[in-house]
This record gives structure tokens, C-alpha cells and sequence, in this order.
């Protein structure tokens, strides 16, 4: 039976938590509206890059000297796998849900009797994939989403990855994010970025257009292929972004919901002993009235 | 009668303009070049350089980019830049420290 002291101690220290705990959740919602609105803005770019390049790819298909950047290197031996996570946790299942869809994709592709590169973003992904893999992570980034994820950073990463496949180290590339659904559900999700799975020409789009390159679309085509890289990864680190914030707010929630139900349940403990213990006392005093 | 062109200048992390305007001049990789309405369809790569937004004959904006792409069709003309900074908000000394940083970086 703790004493009314120990049991004081523990409602203090649980009501300092709740205060963290709410805190947390508040900054963590105002970080995620932030954080959706960047992702929306970040959506134009997008789209008008996909429309280019599908229209480019359109053109450049079964060309010979297609880059391999769309085409492939003819081979699928080598696979990198960019797994791409929070820097901090406090955030429920978010990068854990990552790591195991990470972890899975690896094991099939070694099952497969492929080599497997792992390039983790974000401290977590590192902490997570560590124990099982360690040999074969090759790189760990994790500067960035200071305040706000920033293009330079999204891009930084991407150059590092081109200049990996123009070196030839690896033949296909995919990376696992959570996209950004609410703020109670995080999907997570497999894309392919090397070689870039060619966007579906919209129907009713002006295929028949022929347009003029300058350069040459072949020279478009190289510029546009590492900046559209850049764009899926910032696209990807964005999402993850609004994930981590919404997921962060949900733990947060239940996290402080939880303290306050243990706050009630330790009250109750604590004024039921302190009765007790004045019943107690007074029991004595009548008794010790009466023997006189 | 098509006598403006829909411009949207976007970058990474914004849209920084979509409207109608008369006229656009952007620093294509092959020398500058002004888009009118009806402008035959092409895409190309833009070097450092000013982006200016014609209306009524005058420019009204212009805008520092650091490089980008351009996709012209007959009534639209869509650019896409890295980044971009409106003059006003871009003083001389920022202006050629930028431009050092993309020729050193060109120079690589």
C-alpha cells in the first residue's frame, strides 16, 4: 500500500506529464497545418512537371538513347531502397509503421536474390533498420525539416542518389514514405523513382502536339530527369512531414487523454486512503475515550 | 480573340503567379525569347535570368530566376523555376552573389 506521500508525488509528476503531453499535441496540430499547407503549395509544380515529362517521355520512348533514368539500365540486380522518416519520435506508430514496410520490402528483395542498398533519411529510419541491416546501409541523412522541409534539402539528397546511379551502383531505386491521408491515418507507401515509371498521357491531352525543343528534347529530357527526382523526393519529404505532425498530434491526444484517466484513478486512491487513515485515527481516539 | 496568354510561374514551393498578361519574356537557354498569345508550341530550359511580365505594353514584373524549364503553347505559358525572387525584393549585392554561386556551381 504506497503511502498518501508516494501517492502525491505520483498525481504531481502524472499532471506535469499531461502538461507536456497537451503542449506537444497543440504545437504538433499548428505544425501540421503548417506543414499540409507546404505540401499543397508544393502540388502545382508537381502536376505541370508530370506534364512535361510525360510528354517528353512520350516522344523519347523506344529511343535508343533513351536516358537510363527512364528506361532502366536493362538490369534489376541492384536495388536501392530510400527509406524516408521523422528525426524525432513521440509520434505512436509513424516510423516504426516505415521501418517494417522498409524491412519487408528488403527481405523480398533479398529473397529474391537481389543486392540490396539502403540510403536512410531521417534518424529514425537509421535507428530502426540498425539492428537487421546493418551492413547494408550505405548512407544516413539526417539534416533537415528544421523549421520547414526546404527544396535545397530534398534536393541535396536527390543529387547524392543521381550521382550514385550514374556511377552505376544501382540499377532501381524505390522509396517508402507515409503519405499523407488525415490526421488519424498515415498511408504508407512504395514508389519507384528510378527508373521513373512514365506518367499515363491524360486522354484528351494534346499528345498531337509537336512542340520545339530548345536544346534538343533529348538535352530537356537529361535536365529534367534529376530535377523531377528532386521534386518526388521534396514531394515525398512533405508528406512525410504532415504524417509525422498528424501522427505526433494523435499520440499526443491519447497520450494526454491517458494521463488525465490515471490523474482520476490516483485522486480517487489517494482521498480513499486519507479517509481510511482518518477513520483510523478516530477509532483510536473513541476506543482510548472509552477504556477510561 | 486571344490578344493575352494565361502565365503560371511556379516553383518548387509555391505558385508565384497565374493570370492573363499581354506578353512574357523569359532567358531561354538558347537566347531570350518573348511569349505572345499564339506562340508555336515549345518547351525549353532557362538560364539565370529575368523573367518579365508585359500588360499594356509595359512591364508591370519581372523576376529574378536561377534556371528552370518553360512549356509555351498557343495560349498558356507555364514556367517552372527552382527559384525566383521579384526584383523589387532583390537587391544588387544579393543579385551577384546569386549569379557568382550559379556560375561557380556551373563551373564544376
Amino acid at each position: 500500500m504506497p503511502s498518501l506521500k508516494d501517492l502525491r508525488v505520483r498525481i504531481t509528476s502524472t499532471q506535469s506529464t499531461k502538461k507536456i503531453t497537451s503542449a506537444m499535441k497543440m504545437v504538433a496540430a499548428a505544425k501540421l497545418r503548417r506543414a499540409q499547407e507546404a505540401a499543397e503549395a508544393a502540388r502545382p509544380y508537381a502536376e505541370r512537371m508530370a506534364r512535361m515529362l510525360g510528354n517528353l517521355a512520350g516522344a523519347a520512348q523506344g529511343r535508343a538513347d533513351a536516358s537510363p533514368m527512364l528506361a532502366g539500365t536493362g538490369k534489376d540486380q541492384v536495388h536501392l531502397v530510400v527509406a524516408m522518416t521523422a528525426n524525432r519520435g513521440l509520434c505512436g506508430g509513424f516510423n516504426s509503421n516505415i521501418a517494417r514496410s522498409a524491412r519487408g520490402l528488403i527481405q523480398e528483395l533479398l529473397a529474391q536474390g537481389k543486392t540490396v542498398k539502403v540510403l536512410c533519411v531521417g534518424r529514425k529510419a537509421r535507428d530502426n533498420l540498425k539492428r537487421d541491416f546493418n551492413s547494408l546501409i550505405i548512407d544516413t541523412v539526417t539534416d533537415f525539416g528544421g523549421k520547414a522541409v526546404k527544396f535545397s534539402e530534398a534536393e541535396a539528397i536527390a543529387t547524392k542518389v543521381t550521382a550514385m546511379f550514374e556511377a552505376g551502383e544501382f540499377d532501381v531505386a524505390t522509396m517508402v514514405y507515409a503519405r499523407f491521408k488525415s490526421a488519424m491515418t498515415q498511408i504508407v507507401t512504395r514508389q519507384q523513382i528510378i527508373p521513373f515509371p512514365v506518367p499515363a498521357a491524360e486522354p484528351g491531352a494534346d499528345t498531337a502536339t509537336v512542340y520545339d525543343y530548345e536544346p534538343s528534347d533529348h538535352e530537356i529530357l537529361t535536365n529534367l530527369l534529376p530535377r523531377n527526382l528532386a521534386i518526388q523526393m521534396f514531394k515525398a519529404m512533405l508528406e512525410n512531414a504532415a504524417s509525422f505532425y498528424g501522427a505526433q498530434m494523435t499520440a499526443m491526444d491519447s497520450a494526454t487523454r491517458n494521463a488525465g484517466e490515471m490523474i482520476n484513478a490516483l485522486t480517487l486512491k489517494y482521498n480513499r486512503s486519507r479517509q481510511a487513515q482518518i477513520t483510523k485515527e478516530l477509532i483510536e481516539i473513541i476506543s482510548g475515550a472509552e477504556a477510561l | 480573340m486571344a490578344d493575352t496568354l494565361k502565365l503560371e510561374l511556379v516553383s518548387p514551393e509555391s505558385l508565384l503567379l497565374s493570370e492573363q498578361v499581354e506578353m512574357v519574356l523569359v532567358p531561354g537557354a538558347e537566347g531570350e525569347f518573348g511569349v505572345l498569345p499564339l506562340h508555336a508550341p515549345t518547351l525549353s530550359t532557362l538560364k539565370p535570368g529575368f523573367v518579365d511580365v508585359y500588360k499594356a505594353g509595359a512591364v508591370v514584373q519581372r523576376f529574378f530566376v536561377s534556371g528552370g524549364f518553360v512549356e509555351v503553347t498557343p495560349s498558356t505559358c507555364t514556367v517552372l523555376v527552382d527559384a525566383a525572387t521579384p526584383e523589387s525584393d532583390l537587391s544588387q549585392a544579393c543579385y551577384n552573389r546569386r549569379m557568382l554561386e550559379i556560375q561557380t556551381g556551373a563551373a564544376h
